[in-house]
């Protein structure tokens, strides 16, 4: 498979216009458009694997660090306030502040390095575990927030795959791993396991509300009532309230499309395992559905709605390609070969 | 670190393109029994809460917005009072020192179960004094309303029913 047909179509007459049409900006845009589309197209599970190392590792330490206030404001509540939840669940009475400082600093350092991808071997799991201390910490306040758990849990594969074989100050200096066959199976575990935990934790969330509200969920009331509720608790104790939900929520025909949309998309994560095509409609879906979700709920999930949760999901698109039904197929046909 | 430009197949690529085909077997081989053990451990992990029914971090059941729910729906709040009588709205910071929402609505929840609605009075009007808020008084509250038609424009509660009330002293 070649790329001359859609490099002829990212470069420009897609708009309708003639040339002597086109502005300066139009060029500019038509050749960004060609060098992503080839730089897409050319990438290979190492690179694919780098580039996720490096955009949940800059992410991830911004959020360390711009969260500290917000971490540092749980760690002085009151001590009845403390409910311990996952690795911190052994312990009795809160944590000194100073360990919540300290945790905060060395993700955000250790994430730099882990972006970097300096001493990967050693600074990843650093960086993966004093993300999970700093965080479950962050929950261990009588409420668990459910926008961090995928974020973590792509950290955790991230530390313990050969991310920085690629585009990393290890591969630059020397210390990367071997260049062998053998990694680039590794590589396209690694994406293929965060791909997968995506998938898990959709599909627990859309059972739960199949086992714990029923065909009701769907059919009856239960989505618009659980939208009007939070947006009125968040009316009533001083928090930002969706501007939609005054306008739709009268709509009640409006909610039960909403209500499948949601249990198919979150049902289905797995099946974008499978197929390349159906990864590809339900990460717009999933999208979609936090969008929908910020829209009519004003909860923000910043891990998602930066696409950064389905990035795995996106480079399994790209590596996969000539493979629509094999996602640990081993033969990735890159489709550049206009050089 | 090497330049983020366009790609090029490096020796790796070319290799990994010009095997054969491989079995599943040969490719789970080669990946290790380490990966394959880590791989099936975290994705059961993953999965375990829908048997554990255990919402914890990193790994939850996800609870949230998934049981029946009521038009009529019953909500823990505190509020503010100006000199005048007129209602203030607290913030989150206000009622739990927390920006988040949740932890307010909790904070409020716990203190009406466990009838500590009077201390939690007295901790609000503590922070209130301290911070910028117009309020003179404070008080903890359970309303029910209709939440549909709240935002229909019907917003006096159907039941009301108040927990505590305190003065903020500055």
């Amino acid at each position: 498979m070649t790329s001359t047909a859609t490099l002829d179509a990212a470069s420009g007459d897609s708009s309708g216009g003639s040339s002597a049409d086109r502005t300066p900006a139009d060029s500019r845009w038509a050749r960004f458009r060609v060098w992503l589309n080839r730089w897409w197209r050319a990438i290979d599970p190492a690179q694919a694997l780098a580039v996720l190392r490096i955009a949940l590792g800059a992410y991830s330490a911004g959020f360390a660090l711009v969260r500290l206030p917000y971490h540092l404001d749980l760690a002085r509540l009151e001590e009845r306030r403390f409910e311990p939840v996952g690795v911190w669940a052994w312990l009795d009475q809160p944590l000194p502040v100073w360990v919540t400082l300290v945790l905060g600093l060395v993700a955000a350092v250790s994430g730099i390095a882990f972006t970097l991808g300096w001493r990967y071997q050693v600074t990843a799991p650093v960086f993966a575990a004093a993300m999970l201390g700093y965080l479950t910490y962050g929950h261990a306040w009588g409420q668990i927030l459910h926008t961090e758990h995928l974020l973590i849990l792509h950290l955790g594969v991230l530390a313990l795959a050969p991310a920085a074989d690629r585009w990393s100050l290890d591969r630059r200096w020397g210390s990367a791993r071997s260049r062998d066959t053998r990694g680039f199976d590794r590589h396209r575990w690694a994406i293929w396991l965060m791909a997968a935990v995506t998938a898990g934790t959709y599909f627990v969330a859309g059972w739960a509300k199949v086992r714990n509200g029923g065909v009701e969920w769907i059919t009856g009331d239960v989505l618009r009532s659980q939208i009007a509720h939070d947006n009125l608790r968040k009316e009533l104790l001083g928090d930002i309230s969706s501007p939609f939900a005054a306008t739709l929520l009268p709509h009640a025909w409006l909610f039960p499309p909403m209500a499948a949309f949601t249990l198919v998309a979150e049902l289905g994560a797995p099946l974008a395992l499978v197929w390349r095509r159906v990864n590809q409609a339900w990460t717009a879906a999933a999208l979609g559905f936090h969008w929908g979700i910020l829209a009519l709920m004003a909860v923000l999930f910043p891990y998602q709605l930066a696409v950064l949760a389905f990035l795995p999901n996106l480079m399994l698109m790209t590596i996969q390609r000539g493979h629509p039904s094999n996602l640990m197929s081993h033969q990735t046909k890159h489709s550049v070969s206009t050089e | 670190m090497g330049s983020v430009g366009t790609p090029r197949r490096d020796q790796a690529a070319d290799d990994s393109a010009a095997e054969p085909s491989v079995g599943v077997a040969t490719r789970l081989g080669r990946l290790g029994w380490v990966r394959i053990a880590v791989s099936l451990a975290l994705l059961a992990a993953v999965l375990w809460p829908l048997v554990a029914q255990k919402d914890s971090f990193p790994f939850s059941n996800y609870p949230m917005f998934s049981f029946p729910r009521d038009r009529d729906s019953t909500v823990n709040v505190a509020i503010g009072f100006g000199a005048d009588g007129q209602p203030v709205t607290l913030s989150p910071e206000s009622i739990a020192g927390s920006d988040q929402v949740i932890h307010a609505a909790r904070a409020v929840g716990d203190a009406v179960r466990s009838d500590a609605a009077p201390a939690l009075c007295e901790e609000i009007a503590r922070r209130v004094a301290a911070g910028s808020t117009p309020a003179a008084s404070i008080e903890i509250v359970t309303e029910t309303f209709d939440v549909v038609d709240w935002f229909d424009g019907d917003t006096e509660p159907d039941q009301r029913v108040v927990h505590a009330r305190c003065e903020v002293r500055r």
